[in-house]
Formats: structure tokens, sequence, C-alpha cells
């Protein structure tokens, strides 16, 4: 009798033991796991940007590194890049709008994996990273910095070395061209702050190779949250790809008026300065000769549907961000997800696209969705 | 009256059947649809379905009509019906061959059904061609 008791226990523990290609926990259709494995692989294979010639050069990198985390390069000394892109901040600052030298209308917006980006800012206005990075520098409510005085700043310090071996020295050129290749040198530190997988990527590529043990590791939760999020949520029809975004803008419901007689224009005045700019793929500063990427900015379709849309934000490492939308205006993860279920159609453009819908998300579904959002954010392991 | 309806009426289909005749349709290509008769075929080639989101792709233009429209007689447009919006690119149109003009900086930035429309406009008429692709 004792015999058979305990055979019948060892039966019961093999049962239990997941066999080889046998799901446990794996909730997905098939086409929610094909929508998933539209998401990566991760990272995306990468090149260096020809417009850049700094890009992916290693003195270049460490030059922009410092340049990066140094207070030179504002008006009175005070701020860099580094104090609204702070890196244990997720690279933003973790205030509403961004606060230099007088607080801006909009958040702060992370640096991770902008190497991967068409458009750069909430509105656009560049269409290369080093535009991106050398506009702070001189606007005045960011550092301020008159661009006459760039010279100085890199000339006399522990940098003149290094640029001059990179682009000859300081005082050779002209103040545009300074301002410029320190935006390249920026770009190219910049470019190299990608993130990690995270345990999406490690569930999103175990469903690729046929590791369906592995695939059922990543939590219940957080593939509700998926079925959510590619299914009726429809986050994936902006959020698309390994970047979780389509690069491109949208009007996502949040009020575009700053006070209560100004409004943010967005896209429609991001491309209103992008076309006054001589900072372009199409310009005369941009190295690449063939100006591969310059026909994005000279193929652009204007339209007064543009105004009040904003950049879509990529959603890795989403978590370390807050807060959210192109205004900080909604505080933690949670808030987004409610904005998203109860989304007030009255604030979309009338004659906007035809996406979004109040998700009506119960408390449950909305628990699934935040879960999976921050099963984005990079893991050792 | 009816007689001369019925003459002008066979008159436009042979007009079509020789200019089908004259520019067959290759293997790979897809001839774009019409709402109502056109005399003018259009076939597009495209990338192997389904369409990439967030990649720029071109498409070859093959258009067989009495008078070759010349790149400033054929409008390209995209849209996403069902989500009220069109491509955030204007494609550039240029001759590559006889019959056949490229259309680049093609761009679809969401997933899902696209319509590709195709204007040929000519002697101050135009003739109207959609296709349905799936992005994904």
């Amino acid at each position: 009798m004792r015999r058979l008791a305990w055979l019948a226990c060892l039966v019961t523990l093999a049962a239990s033991v997941p066999q080889p290609g046998y799901a446990q926990n794996l909730i997905l259709t098939e086409s929610e796991i094909s929508a998933a494995l539209s998401h990566g692989p991760w990272p995306p294979p990468g090149k260096n940007d020809p417009s850049n010639r700094m890009s992916g050069n290693s003195a270049a990198i460490s030059l922009g590194r410092k340049l990066f985390f140094s207070s030179k390069l504002s008006a009175d000394g005070t701020l860099s890049c580094a104090s609204c892109h702070q890196p244990d901040n997720g690279f933003t600052d973790g205030l509403p709008q961004a606060m230099g030298h007088a607080r801006g209308d909009r958040n702060t917006q992370s640096l991770f994996n902008q190497k991967h980006q068409r458009w750069f800012g909430w509105d656009g206005r560049n269409d290369n990273l080093w535009a991106q990075s050398l506009r702070p520098i001189v606007r005045s409510d960011e550092m301020a910095l008159p661009v006459a005085d760039l010279g100085t700043a890199l000339s006399g310090t522990n940098f003149s070395d290094p640029y001059s071996r990179l682009f000859g020295p300081a005082h050779s050129h002209t103040k545009e061209q300074n301002l410029v290749n320190v935006g390249k040198l920026l770009a190219a530190y910049v470019e190299t702050l990608e993130t990690g997988k995270t345990p999406f990527d490690r569930f999103r590529d175990a469903l690729e190779s046929g590791d369906m043990v592995s695939a059922a590791t990543y939590p219940e939760a957080a593939q509700r949250g998926f079925r959510i999020f590619a299914g009726k949520g429809k986050c994936n029809f902006c959020h698309t790809g390994p970047l979780f975004s389509n690069g491109e803008f949208h009007d996502a419901g949040v009020p575009y008026f700053v006070t209560a007689d100004r409004v943010d224009e967005g896209r429609h005045g991001g491309i209103k300065s992008l076309m006054r700019s001589p900072f372009t793929l199409d310009g005369p500063y941009s190295d690449d000769l063939n100006k591969t990427g310059a026909w994005k900015t000279r193929q652009l379709v204007r339209s007064h549907n543009n105004f009040g849309t904003f950049r879509v934000p990529g959603l890795r490492n989403v978590e370390l961000t807050a807060p959210y939308m192109h205004n900080g205006s909604l505080a933690t993860l949670e808030d987004v997800v409610h904005h998203y279920s109860s989304i007030d159609l009255e604030r979309l453009h009338a004659d906007g696209e035809l996406i979004l819908q109040p998700l009506g998300l119960t408390e449950s579904e909305s628990g699934d969705l935040t879960t999976f959002l921050q099963s984005l954010t990079e893991t050792e392991n | 009256m009816v007689v001369k309806k019925l003459i002008a009426g066979l008159a436009l289909l042979a007009a079509s059947t020789a200019v089908a005749e004259a520019c067959a349709i290759p293997d790979g290509w897809t001839q774009m649809q019409v709402e109502a008769f056109q005399p003018s075929t259009i076939a597009l080639k495209l990338p192997p379905a389904p369409i990439r989101v967030g990649e720029p792709f071109a498409v070859d233009i093959l258009v067989c009509a009495d008078q070759q429209p010349g790149t400033g007689g054929i409008r390209l447009d995209a849209t996403m019906p069902a989500h009220k919006h069109g491509m955030n690119y204007r494609p550039e149109i240029k001759p590559v061959a006889d019959n056949v003009y490229r259309a680049s900086g093609m761009f679809f930035h969401m997933p899902g059904e696209w319509q590709i429309t195709i204007d040929l406009l000519s002697g101050g008429s135009g003739q109207r061609f959609m296709l349905k692709v799936p992005a994904r």
C-alpha cells in the first residue's frame, strides 16, 4: 500500500514538471505571437550617421561625453546637458516641464535609443541628432550660451586639444561651424545610449526560437497586458516595431494650450522651424554628400492636421521616465493608461485621425497593461 | 442617339483593347482597380507583401495609355481609409523606362490596410485607379 502511495506521488510530481515543448502559461494566440515578434529583435542593427563624420568615432564619443557633463556650454556656467538629461533619471529630469534658464513648455525627453530615431524633439524640428544636440546650447530658455562665446568655451580648456585633433583649432572656424562641431560630438556620445534587453525581449526571443518553456516564464499579467496593447488598445498602431514608436506625430488627446492665450503648435511649429534651419540633412553642414535621409525633409507633407500633434515616444525604459506626454501632464504610467481608457474624444482634432477610442478598461485590465509596460524596462537577466 | 452612344462605346472599347494588347502586364506586377471603366490600365510593382511599416520604399508604375502622361500627369497618394489619414511624405515620381515611372519616398507609418490611389491626368481629364495593400 505504502509503495503504491509513493508511486502515485512520483507520477503526480512528474506530471507537474513542464515537458520540453509544453507551454504551461503561454496564453497568447498565434496572431498575438506574430504581433509580439514585430517588436524585435533588440537591439536593431545600427549604423553610423553618414551626416555626422564623428559618429562611431571613439575619440569623438569620449569628448562628446565630457561636453555633455560640462557646464562650460552654458552662459552662466551652471547648466550642462546632464542638468536636464540626468543619467540616474532615465536621462530626463523627473519634472513635468524642462527647467533650463527658464521653464520650458515641454517635458524633457529621454535620450535613450536616439540613434534609431527619424525625427528629433517633440515636434520633430530636427531631422538629425547633431542638430537636435546643438539647439539647447543656444536657446535662451535652456543653456543660453551666445554662439560667439562657444569658441572661448572650447579654447584654453581641457577640451582644446582633443577638439583640435578632431576639427582643427576652434579659433580657425566660424562660430556656426564650432556649434555644429559640438553638436556632432554630443550626438556621437548620445548615440551610444542604447537600452539593453528587457523581460519582454527575452519573451519575444524565446517565442521566435520556439522555446515555449522559456516563453511561458514571462508573467501572465504582462501577456494579458500585451494582448490589450496589440489588440483592443491599438497601442501598436503608433507604438510600432522594436523601438515601440513609429517615430511620427499624432494627436493623443492631450491639450495643446500652454496658457489660456498661448498654444503649443506641436509638429506644425516643428516643421516651420525645420524649414528655416540650416542644420538639416539637406543643408550645408551635413557630412553626407549623398544627402541620404534628406528625402524625408524634402518630401514632407505639410497639413493643418499637423497642428497640436507630437512625436510618438519610444516605450523602452518608459517606467523610468515619468512624468509623461509632451507637457508632462500625466505623472505615472497608471495615469497614462487611465488617460487612454477614458479619453475625451472632444479633445481630438475634429478632422483628424480616427484611431483613438476610450478603451473602458477594468481595473484588472489597467493593471495588466501597466505590468506589460513595466516589462519594457531593461534588466540584467 | 442610342446608336451614337453605342458607336462611341465600341470605339472606347476598341481603343482600350488596343492599349491593353500593346502593353501587357508583366509577371509580378499588380493591376490597379477602377470604380468605372477607364481607357487606360495601370499596374504596380510593389515590394514583397506585406509592406514593412516604418521603412521607406519605392513603387514602379506601369502606365498603359494612348498617350503617356509624363511625370506631371501622375498623382500618387496613399491613405488608411479606416483611420482617416494619409502618408506624411509625398513620393517623388520619375520616369525609369518606357511607360514605367518610379515613385520613391513611399512610407507607411502604421500597420493595417492602405489604399494607394493614382490619378492619371491628361488633356484636362482624369482617370483614377486604386489598390489596397497591407502593411505590417
